[in-house]
């Protein structure tokens, strides 16, 4: 109990309001006057910022298409920006869809074909002098997209919000189990907007490894309570990684209900089994 | 920015005397030494620029795990702040997300008194003032396409940011890569001019 007490007291006295969480050990400091060591609720809450943040910069980007439409830029520069922003647009926007597993608060996903437009748009050559339709389009497409990115990143800012009073034990369980749901649910296999593009795999991989991310911020809390665990996630998501490389790059259009999917499905749920039990580590 | 100019005027005109009673002038002068050159400016370039980088620059580029397989794998680093995490970019390997929370850790380094109130601020302020502004990278469109052409743009990015009317071109990702000397974040190359025409400054290291 007096260990108990000394820990507490400790962690109190940490520099950052996020450190003063009593309920996961953390890491041992580094530096002594700025340590750039997340607390347990810090990492989860980084969690929901690389989501918010993640959303955030595809709207960003897509918004920079629209605003270089509005001004002098050739249709060929216009065309080749699309195409690096509805790349990260599609990313980005993917990686953070494990914020709708249900218990999240967060009920509607952006209307996805929001994307799949933005996508065709950039499938327009133009080798006309005028291009003023096509240009027309392009700019509507990103415009819609990144609205709707726009809303989806609040969406997911205010779910962060409403996690930040509280108890870390209690945000690491529920971050964990999260990611348990979505990679055994296999949800990430359905509603793909870009199969027509021959990119669905893309997406596929952008959805479980953005999950996936999730555990380099929260690995070190798990990795202190159970090493072995610890290894054990490591493992799998190695599998996993190896899974979705194999299965998912160069293929074209996944069939569903395909020896791909099986694959990826086999390697997502085991290691969804171990992020089930993590999360039971931090449950009350 | 009143108080620094006097602490730096005391210390440039009167010596070091009256700067030891002063405990920010001492501390601005003991970083400044380290970093000042003849020409009267730091060695770090494109300190405003890079305090106005948006948050979610690295997020337009981050693979953390080489998923569009190009061979380059890149993190985003979170770091502990007051009001929750933050997204780094000071430092070589990521350790801290502002000026202040980079100056503590050289501060504890090397063994410079930070503590003192409005010191961070002040220490700011005067690096700020005394850091040049980051020129344009590229002589002409063919020394970029040379340069994206080389893969070098995989890291040291060619897209561009907007800043109180200017356009800045860091050249970096401000992600964590793995080179085998451990994570090291892109160095921004916005102080470069020769290096851009160098030698390849990345040889693959023995076994990899």
């Amino acid at each position: 109990m007096r260990f108990a007490l000394i820990a507490a007291l400790a962690l109190c006295t940490a520099p950052a309001v996020f450190a003063q969480e009593t309920g996961i050990a953390a890491p041992t400091p580094g530096i002594a006057n700025y340590d750039p060591t997340m607390s347990a609720k810090e990492a989860v809450l980084a969690n929901w910022e690389l989501a918010a943040s993640g959303i955030r910069a595809g709207r960003i980007i897509g918004s920079k298409v629209v605003d270089l439409g509005a001004g002098d830029a050739s249709y060929g520069a216009l065309l080749r920006q699309a195409k690096f922003a509805q790349k990260t647009m599609v990313q980005r926007y993917n990686a953070a869809l494990w914020v709708y597993t249900p218990g999240t608060g967060i009920t509607s996903p952006m209307d996805i074909g929001t994307l799949t437009d933005a996508v065709q748009a950039t499938e327009t050559p133009c080798d006309a002098s005028d291009c003023s339709a096509e240009r027309a389009a392009l700019i509507d497409a990103f415009a819609a997209a990144s609205a709707a990115l726009d809303a989806a990143a609040q969406d997911a800012k205010a779910a962060l919000t409403a996690r930040e009073d509280r108890a870390d034990t209690a945000l690491m369980s529920e971050q964990l189990g999260f990611m348990a749901t979505y990679l055994e649910s296999g949800v990430w296999a359905e509603d793909l907007a870009l199969t027509a593009f021959g990119r669905d795999g893309e997406e596929i991989a952008a959805r479980i490894v953005g999950t996936m991310s999730l555990w380099r911020n929260i690995e070190p809390y798990v990795g202190l309570a159970n090493p072995q665990l610890d290894a054990e996630i490591n493992a799998g998501a190695t599998q996993l990684l190896r899974t979705l490389r194999r299965n998912t790059r160069g293929t074209g259009p996944l069939a569903p209900g395909g020896p791909e999917l099986a694959a990826i499905k086999e390697a997502a749920t085991a290691l969804a089994a171990h992020f089930r039990r993590a999360s039971a580590i931090f449950a009350a | 920015m009143r108080r620094v100019l006097f602490a730096l005027s005391i210390s440039v005109c009167c010596g070091s005397a009256l700067a030891e009673d002063d405990p920010i002038a001492t501390a601005i002068e003991q970083c400044l030494s380290c970093h000042l050159q003849e020409d009267g400016q730091i060695d770090i370039v494109g300190m405003r620029a890079l305090s106005g980088l948006p948050v979610e620059w690295p997020f337009l580029f981050e693979d953390a795990y080489d998923l569009d397989g190009d061979g380059i794998a890149g993190r985003i680093r979170f770091v502990s702040g007051d009001s929750g995490p933050m997204i780094a970019k000071y430092g070589k390997s990521l350790a801290a997300a502002r000026f202040a929370d980079f100056a503590r850790i050289a501060g504890a380094a090397h063994g410079v008194d930070l503590s003192a109130p409005g010191v961070l601020d002040a220490l700011e302020t005067a690096f700020e003032v005394r850091s040049p502004e980051p020129h344009w990278p590229f002589p002409d469109p063919g020394t970029q396409a040379r340069f994206e052409a080389r893969g070098c743009a995989g890291c040291h990015v060619t897209e561009t940011f907007e800043l109180d009317g200017r356009t800045y071109m860091p050249l970096s990702d401000f992600l964590l890569h793995d080179l085998g000397q451990g994570l090291r974040r892109t160095a921004p190359l916005w102080g470069c001019r020769d290096c851009l025409n160098a030698a390849d400054p990345h040889p693959t290291p023995p076994g990899k």
